[in-house]
This record gives C-alpha cells, sequence and structure tokens, in this order.
C-alpha cells in the first residue's frame, strides 16, 4: 500500500519568521543551503532574512564547529566545541540596533553544553570585550559554581562610556532548565525606554526570568567595539549546540514575540510556555 | 570535548601551521578556510614570547596533528601546559 504523500512532507513549522515585520539576521542549521562545510566542520553560516546580513565564518580549520545534521530533533545543529567559534566579518556597523537605541528582540535555539554541570561560562554572543569602555554585547551562559552560579543567562549591553552598561540582567539560578538541553532563549531589548526595568527582558521557553535591569545610562550611539562572534570569545570557550538564530529590529509585540518563540519549540521539539 | 594547551616559539609555532596547511591544501576557496591554526602573529602571547595555542582535543586526533605533534613535544620544541598556566599567562576577558 502507497504512502499518502501528505505524510511524507515534512512537518510544518507553522510561522515564516520573514512574516513579521524587522527580521534582520536568521540564521538556520537546519537549513543547510546556507552551511558551507570545510569536511564535517562549517566554515561560513550565512543569514537567509534576506537583508544582506554578514555570514558568520571561520577561515582557520582548527577552529571551525562540527556540523550535526540531526543535532535536535532530527534537525541540523552548528555544534562548538570549547576553542571553535564563527566570526561575522566586518560587522562592527552591522548590528548597531543590538545597542543603540533601536533596540531589538533577539532568539536563539540552543544547548549551552553537553554535560548537566559544566561548572563554567559558555559564550552564546559576543561583540564587546566586557571592558567597561567597549561597546556592544555579551551574552553568555553561567554555571560557575565558585561565584554561586548555577545554569544563568548574563546578558550585557555597553555603551561604551567607561563604567557604563545600557542595560544588565543576570538571571536568577536555573533559569535554564539543564546545560545540556536545547531551550528556546529569547531577548527583548528595549535601551531607550525611560525606564530603566523595562529596558532588557530575558525569557527561557517563553518564560520570563523575572530579573529587571537596573542600569540607568543612556543607550549607545557609537559602532560595536568588536565583530560579533558566536561560540568561543576571547579564549573563554564554549560547548554550545545552536540551531537557529534570529534577530528583530526593535522590540516586537508580545504576541510576535510568542509567535517566534513557538515556532522555534514546534520546530526544534521544545516546550515553550 | 576537552581543550588542549601549547606554547612554542613563533618559528616553530609557524612552522607546523605551514606543514598543516600544506597536508590539508589550505587555503582552500571551495571550502573557506584560510589555514589550519591561528597565525603565530595573532596567537596570544606571553611576556617571553612565547606563543599560546589552546585547541579542541578532537583536532589532536586527527591524522596529521596525531602524527606531528608527538614528534614536537618529544624533542621539546611544542610544550602542552596546563589550563591554569594558559590562562595565566594570556588572561581571557573576565565577564
Amino acid at each position: 500500500m502507497g504512502m499518502n504523500n501528505r505524510l511524507m512532507r515534512p512537518v510544518a513549522s507553522g510561522l515564516n519568521p520573514k512574516t513579521i515585520a524587522g527580521l534582520s539576521l536568521w540564521l538556520d542549521a537546519s537549513d543547510s543551503s546556507t552551511i558551507t562545510l570545510n569536511g564535517a566542520n562549517v566554515s561560513e553560516w550565512r543569514d537567509k532574512s534576506g537583508t544582506g546580513a554578514p555570514a558568520a565564518a571561520q577561515s582557520t580549520a582548527a577552529s571551525q564547529p562540527a556540523y550535526n545534521a540531526s543535532g535536535v530533533n532530527g534537525r541540523g545543529t552548528v555544534d562548538f566545541d570549547a576553542t571553535e567559534s564563527l566570526v561575522f566579518g566586518s560587522s562592527t556597523t552591522s548590528f548597531n540596533y543590538l545597542h543603540n537605541a533601536t533596540g531589538a528582540t533577539m532568539f536563539v535555539a540552543w544547548k549551552p553544553d553537553t554535560a548537566s554541570n559544566p561548572d563554567a561560562i559558555r559564550y552564546l554572543l559576543n561583540n564587546t570585550n566586557n571592558s567597561s569602555s567597549s561597546t556592544g554585547i555579551g551574552i553568555f551562559f553561567d554555571d560557575r559554581s565558585s561565584v554561586s552560579r548555577n545554569n544563568r543567562m548574563s546578558f550585557n549591553v555597553n555603551r561604551g562610556v567607561n563604567g557604563q552598561s545600557t542595560s544588565i540582567v543576570l538571571t536568577n539560578n536555573d533559569f535554564v532548565t539543564a546545560a545540556n538541553s536545547f531551550f528556546v532563549f529569547s531577548a527583548v531589548m528595549d535601551n531607550s525606554n525611560a525606564t530603566a526595568a523595562s529596558r532588557l527582558f530575558l525569557y527561557s521557553n517563553g518564560t520570563s526570568s523575572g530579573v529587571a535591569n537596573t542600569s540607568t545610562n543612556a543607550a549607545a550611539t557609537g559602532n560595536a567595539s568588536q565583530n560579533m562572534t558566536l561560540g568561543n570569545f576571547g579564549g573563554g570557550g564554549s560547548l554550545a549546540s545552536i540551531a537557529e538564530i534570529l534577530f528583530y529590529q526593535g522590540v516586537l509585540s508580545a504576541s510576535s514575540r510568542r509567535a517566534v518563540e513557538r515556532y522555534l519549540g514546534k520546530k526544534y521539539g521544545i516546550v515553550v510556555a | 570535548m576537552t581543550m588542549r594547551f601549547f606554547r612554542s616559539t613563533d618559528a616553530v609555532y609557524e612552522s607546523i601551521r605551514t606543514q598543516l596547511d600544506g597536508a590539508y591544501g589550505y587555503p582552500n576557496a571551495d571550502t573557506k578556510t584560510v589555514t589550519s591554526i591561528t597565525p603565530a602573529a595573532d596567537a596570544p602571547h606571553d611576556t617571553q614570547g612565547r606563543a599560546y595555542l589552546a585547541i579542541s582535543g578532537v583536532y589532536c586526533e586527527y591524522n596529521l596533528p596525531a602524527e606531528l605533534l608527538p614528534q614536537f613535544l618529544a624533542s621539546g620544541a611544542v610544550e602542552e601546559i596546563a589550563e591554569d598556566a594558559y590562562r595565566a599567562a594570556v588572561q581571557p576577558p573576565e565577564p
């Protein structure tokens, strides 16, 4: 008996992210046509937002992450070992909306590590070098027991003025359910909001961290201090697996944010609130 | 998934990189790959001018690195060091 063709089609993921205005970066590891391989490793991961965003690339073989064609829910992932990274070339002006008054909404379907208790930082996205006078964003998973951190996310928006950040949120412990499980991380950066507590919101699988920003400095006006880096940053290490990343310019409505979170949840088999 | 850490003079470091690039055929435009390991000029250095390399243990198990590495370690031209020593020398940014 022949199989119904409709049953053989891939499961639809429900939403085309391009239908929500503002999409400015879309990296989708399940779309192998956007990835250039060097053997089994990824040398380039290209944007498919159609906005001309730079590709994330790595020209040094030993620093190239691996491609796993069925990393999560039967879909592809880019898997970073501790020393590996992809860098968005010449991108110090490409992602200013992340740290300036424009603001942004960001989504990442990823897992920070392969172990349940890595007792370490795992870098996600960084274009600021963490010095107090650097401009850009810094996002990392933090599980360092030495400073009593367990499955937290840290998100800094630095404005390039000595000692000043536009916003900082360090979530409480157990914001991330498990270091070695995929989850949908989302962030809403309303960098110019006059109310400090309304500037930066972090979500894990659609649930808010409940931690508010308290920084009151103005948003940055300059370019990022460094090219945006995905994975290992400054020798800090990352064992992350990343399935998909979306950046939208501006603050999405709550309903649009939830739509993208559910799109990612459905696509990767992640339960989203 | 372990990282390994090495240090050497720039001259030794570059000779290894050149051997690896020759064997792998880098630069390779098709794979958008320029070189095997970070050039010495871009690698972190300590106050004595030694170049440092942090690298995936998986990469060290590839055929050519697995063949070359024991030779260089045995000769003393390359020194494998502990992670603490690496971090103390290169001081990555601390959040």
